[in-house]
């Protein structure tokens, strides 16, 4: 399971909907400060095809994680679940 | 605890200063900010602890920013201010209450030859960066939005796990130099706690 938990702060509001667009993301609202996307083996993200600023992207998986970054470029970032 | 202990804004923050006449000019002239005080003294401590200027300027709502100015005594290498990322951490960055009140200072700045490096939206505060003659970085900027409760409580969540993260690795040998250890450490800590 791969989930990326997301702070319910303005900021990062871009970075919910754009994973909304993300085929195999699941996305559960906010529960005690945290939006959760889930996928239960990979989560894949394209920064250009969603949007978003590098500003979003550097900082994308600040409100925490639990998986392993794969890959994580200027446009592409694919996080793997652990188990 | 003593909850009503509270510290009440900025004082003074200080640095030195090799340029006297720039940085007077700078602060008092170019940015407008009053000089309101002044203290002169005979060097007092070591033998050779130098004579001295100390001098403040009014940044605004009771805050000040001070030089020392110690005469007769050269700079050392190991002061001197480099466009680095980690000298330039060091920095004073004065509020403004809006976006035409940021405009107006940009206006100013480069009306008076300061070059404004760049000027960026980011989290929770929009700034414009310039420098001091000394090099100092400077930065002017207005609250985007204020500090929400969920702000602090993600602070505390994010500096504990690069806390624990860190004892963890330094008792491997390790160094933590890698912000994702940091990210996972923090979705382990939300996951803990929100089960």
């Amino acid at each position: 399971m791969v989930t990326v938990f997301v702070p319910d702060i303005p900021e990062f509001l871009p970075l919910i909907r754009a994973a909304e667009k993300v085929e195999g993301c699941l996305v559960k609202p906010a529960q005690d400060g945290y939006w959760r996307l889930e996928s239960q083996r990979v989560l894949r993200f394209s920064r250009k095809a969603l949007g978003l600023g590098p500003a979003i992207w550097n900082s994308a998986l600040s409100g925490g994680f639990v998986g392993r970054i794969v890959e994580w470029d200027r446009d592409t970032m694919i996080i793997a679940s652990e188990d | 605890m003593n909850t009503s202990l509270r510290l009440n804004g900025v004082h003074h923050s200080a640095r030195p200063t090799w340029k006297l006449r720039e940085t007077v000019e700078f602060y008092r002239d170019t940015l407008g900010l009053p000089l309101v005080h002044a203290v002169s003294a005979r060097g007092w401590g070591p033998a050779n602890h130098p004579d001295f200027l100390h001098f403040f300027f009014d940044s605004g709502a009771g805050s000040t920013i001070a030089f020392f100015y110690y005469l007769g005594h050269e700079q050392p290498d190991r002061l001197k201010h480099l466009p680095t990322f980690d000298n330039d951490a060091i920095h004073t960055a004065w509020r403004v209450d809006t976006k035409e009140e940021l405009a107006m200072w940009r206006q100013r700045l480069e009306q008076r030859g300061v070059d404004v490096m760049f000027q960026v939206e980011h989290e929770v505060v929009e700034s414009l960066y310039f420098r001091d003659p000394n090099g100092y970085f400077l930065e002017i900027g207005r609250p985007l939005r204020e500090f929400l409760e969920l702000d602090a409580f993600d602070a505390a969540l994010t500096l504990q796990a690069a806390m624990d993260e860190e004892a963890r690795q330094r008792a491997r040998g390790e160094q933590l130099d890698e912000i994702e250890a940091v990210w996972r450490a923090k979705g382990d800590l939300i996951l803990q706690g929100l089960g």
